[in-house]
């Protein structure tokens, strides 16, 4: 097997709140291989963006990442703002949500593409720039004929497609994509998930796909890691984790997804919790059909089994009576839901 | 065969224009350099306690059918019946006695709500502009009422909450709680979950189809997610830029989609069961300009199964070119580019209905043909090239025909209760003005 390009150990990121620091990620492992898509999903505040970013470097104001995250044999955490900002572009590249609000509609698109080879390959003369930058467009639909335009002059699916092609003008090695299609038409998200499907053909490069839409998982990633209050709580092949979820909050989730086939809703109860005074022991215990004693006491352990892994005490063995006692559950009102 | 209920809405011939304003100058006079025609030509009916779904992408004109059935937004021409009464040319005064029986739901909860009234206050607001159970008290218990009704309870814990103090979840109950306050017959659902959680869509859609079942109320639910309309939906109308390409019942437009258009969404839809496998072979390109539609079916230049009348024009040639240039070396772009010119040229006027004129930029006009024809040559499945009836150099000008374009109709399609509106279904009809041209020949 070859070795990852991206090894993520025990990151931890928290920042400033109103009622004391948030814990917004805390304590995440995973790894990536080149050419491989892992899916992070979970709901909205369970910490998927914040850990995109953290992984850059790009943490807000104040905040504080802890951890270590090694990426093409550097260890990232450590190095200086000016170190970590050569590695980004050439070594890791970040695609947001909305591409309106990434580029300057003052620039036409050729200058987006002169500015980022300008500051990451400064050797490169104007017509290998230009060359480049033609490339990577085409490669992603979009005809020559447009490299003038200004970004006011194409759709939104478009604009999506002249991120991506930025991002890869410089070959990273690593593609951190962060909701890239939430916010576009059905049609047009399927293109762009084509296209990413394509760039690993070509370009192989390893991605971090965050997003909340498990049908994405689903079609577009080899691995899923599904993230509840800060952790990720279960990871896997996106086959095995999707056909059998240990963790009872991927259950959930999976259930409560509506899909072409859904017959009837379902729905997980409650709220995510506040990441200031998180719940003791399993964070989703408050919300689990499946709670026991232990769970309020202890942090699960992390399971691994086969290619699967999960943190929940259900799978673990040599619980005592006492601590196997199924949690009284308090009734959930719409009261306290999300 | 049982009769049919009274429908509730009836719609015909809608068109809505909104008039495109480009600069400041034209936004103070009032001038409007062209428009875009929303609704265009829309018929349907809505039966009392009926779910009814527009589907389609932005651009679609789903919101603003919906928004015309409460008569926010004015029609051109068409006409809109509720219980026989018309409203398209009511005045605002008139209308809004009939707004307590139609009311609305939008997508962003947080900006439906006003952020320094409390929930409360919100709905106790609604009841007072309609003159509703006067007096302090009785107001008070209704609002409680709307409150439990939609899951806030007790209502006394959420009725002097601000929006700010809500989850997305409450906040879209809070909403539906002032709407059906009102005691409404028909509510439109405008993207009611799609800024939800996916652990909240469910439940709003839960309450939603519980209120319809409780309170008799008829829906029209727009939606860009078909997932969501598959189960809520009794009938299902899809649209593309201002058109119903397709409607019928949810079980027979998911079971068999025939539109190009439906099969598309249909396939594009992605699907939480990873044996499935990523949709291949989609449309091209995204929704077109809304002020200059595509003639003839305004779906032609990204439809797989086009035919040769549905419309094909200069523009499609320009597309056709855009793709051809993403594929070519960088040198042969450079030369073919320099010899067709800038896009601008294949927005010009149509000589003659039916035919396109390139000229070349540079080069001559035989060496344009050659390009055309050896663009022909390796891309024949391209359904473009249906369309092209022949392809003419004179020496300064590249002469296209193309077959004659026909508008397809919404028509029934027979053994089913689905109408579709594509050739594929319908014998064409062949324009006015070509079919004029023709005869004069």
């Amino acid at each position: 097997m070859t070795a990852p390009v991206v090894d993520v150990h025990d990151v931890r990121v928290w920042y400033a709140g109103p009622n004391g620091p948030v814990q917004a990620v805390d304590g995440v492992t995973f790894a990536l291989r080149p050419g491989e898509v892992l899916g992070l999903v979970g709901e909205s505040g369970c910490g998927k963006s914040t850990l995109g970013r953290g992984l850059m470097g790009l943490v807000p104001r104040g905040a504080a990442i802890d951890g270590d995250v090694e990426f093409d044999g550097r260890h990232l955490l450590g190095l200086s703002k000016k170190e970590r900002e050569k590695i980004r572009g050439p070594g890791m590249a970040l695609i947001f949500q909305e591409p309106m609000t990434r580029l300057d509609p003052l620039m036409k698109i050729s200058d987006h593409f002169t500015e980022v080879l300008h500051v990451h390959e400064p050797k490169l003369s104007k017509s290998e720039m230009r060359d480049r930058a033609l490339d990577a467009l085409r490669s992603l639909g979009i005809p020559p004929t447009r490299y003038d335009n200004y970004p006011h002059e194409f759709s939104g699916g478009m604009r999506q497609r002249i991120m991506i092609a930025l991002a890869l003008a410089l070959r990273p090695k690593f593609i951190i994509a962060d909701e890239p299609t939430t916010a576009l038409d059905v049609l047009v998200e399927a293109q762009i998930l084509n296209i990413l499907a394509d760039i690993r053909q070509t370009y192989a490069p390893a991605i971090l796909l965050i997003t909340h839409n498990l049908g994405i998982v689903a079609e577009a990633c080899d691995r899923v890691a599904v993230m509840y209050a800060g952790r990720i709580v279960e990871q896997g092949p996106v086959r095995d984790v999707f056909a059998k979820p240990r963790h009872p909050y991927t259950q959930a989730l999976l259930r409560s997804t509506i899909s072409l086939k859904t017959q009837e809703l379902n729905s997980i109860a409650g709220a995510p919790p506040d990441l200031v005074r998180p719940p003791t022991g399993c964070r989703f215990h408050p919300r689990c059909a499946h709670a026991m004693q232990v769970c309020v006491d202890k942090l699960p352990p992390l399971i691994v089994e086969g290619v699967q892994q999960a943190e929940c005490w259900l799978l673990a063995s040599g619980l005592s009576e006492a601590q196997r006692r199924p949690l009284q559950r308090e009734e959930v009102s719409v009261a306290d839901e999300a | 065969m049982p009769t049919k209920p009274e429908p509730l809405f009836v719609i015909e011939d809608l068109h809505i224009d909104f008039a495109l304003r480009t600069n400041a100058v034209a936004r103070l006079l009032g001038s409007s350099s062209g428009t875009v025609r929303a609704v265009d030509g829309v018929n349907i009916e809505l039966a009392p306690g009926e779910v009814l779904g527009l589907v389609g992408e932005s651009g679609s004109g789903k919101s603003t059918l919906g928004r015309a059935l409460l008569g926010l937004v004015r029609p051109g021409r068409g006409s809109i019946r509720y219980r026989g009464q018309e409203l398209v040319g009511l005045s605002e005064k008139k209308l809004r006695p009939l707004r307590r029986k139609l009311q609305m739901v939008f997508q962003d909860p947080h900006a439906s709500l006003n952020p320094s009234m409390t929930v409360g206050r919100a709905i106790s607001d609604a009841l007072r502009i309609h003159d509703l159970h006067p007096g302090t008290e009785e107001r008070r218990r209704a609002v409680g009422d709307a409150l439990e009704r939609v899951g806030l309870a007790p209502a006394s814990r959420f009725i002097d909450k601000y929006p700010g103090e809500l989850s997305g979840g409450q906040k879209q109950r809070a909403v539906i709680a002032r709407a059906i306050a009102l005691g409404p017959e028909l509510l439109v659902a405008d993207e009611p979950i799609s800024m939800l959680d996916m652990s909240v869509r469910a439940k709003i859609l839960g309450l939603l189809t519980e209120l319809k079942q409780d309170l008799g109320l008829t829906y029209v639910y727009i939606t860009h997610d078909l997932a969501s309309a598959r189960f809520f939906c009794d009938r299902i109308a899809i649209m593309y830029l201002g058109k119903i390409v397709e409607t019928g019942p949810t079980a027979e437009i998911f079971d068999n989609p025939r539109h190009p258009y439906t099969k598309a969404l249909l396939r594009a839809v992605p699907d939480p069961d990873p044996s499935h496998g990523m949709a291949r072979d989609l449309p091209r390109g995204e929704v077109p300009d809304a002020s200059d539609p595509p003639p003839g079916c305004p779906f032609h230049p990204r439809c797989p199964e086009a035919v040769p009348h549905c419309g094909w024009e200069m523009r499609d040639v320009r597309m056709v070119l855009e793709q051809r240039w993403t594929r070519v070396s960088p040198e042969q772009y450079a030369a073919e580019a320099r010899l067709v010119g800038d896009a601008s040229r294949f927005n010009e006027r149509e000589p003659a209905p039916g035919v396109g004129v390139l000229r070349p930029a540079a080069g001559s006009a035989d060496e344009l043909l050659a390009l055309l024809e050896d663009e022909r040559a390796s891309n024949p499945a391209e359904p473009l090239w249906h369309g092209v009836r022949g392809m003419a150099s004179n020496g300064r000008e590249v002469r296209i025909e193309f077959v004659e374009r026909a508008v397809p109709r919404l028509l029934p399609i027979a053994g089913s209760a689905v109408e579709v509106s594509c050739h594929l279904y319908h014998e064409p009809a062949p324009s006015k003005s070509q079919a004029a041209t023709a005869k004069a020949k």
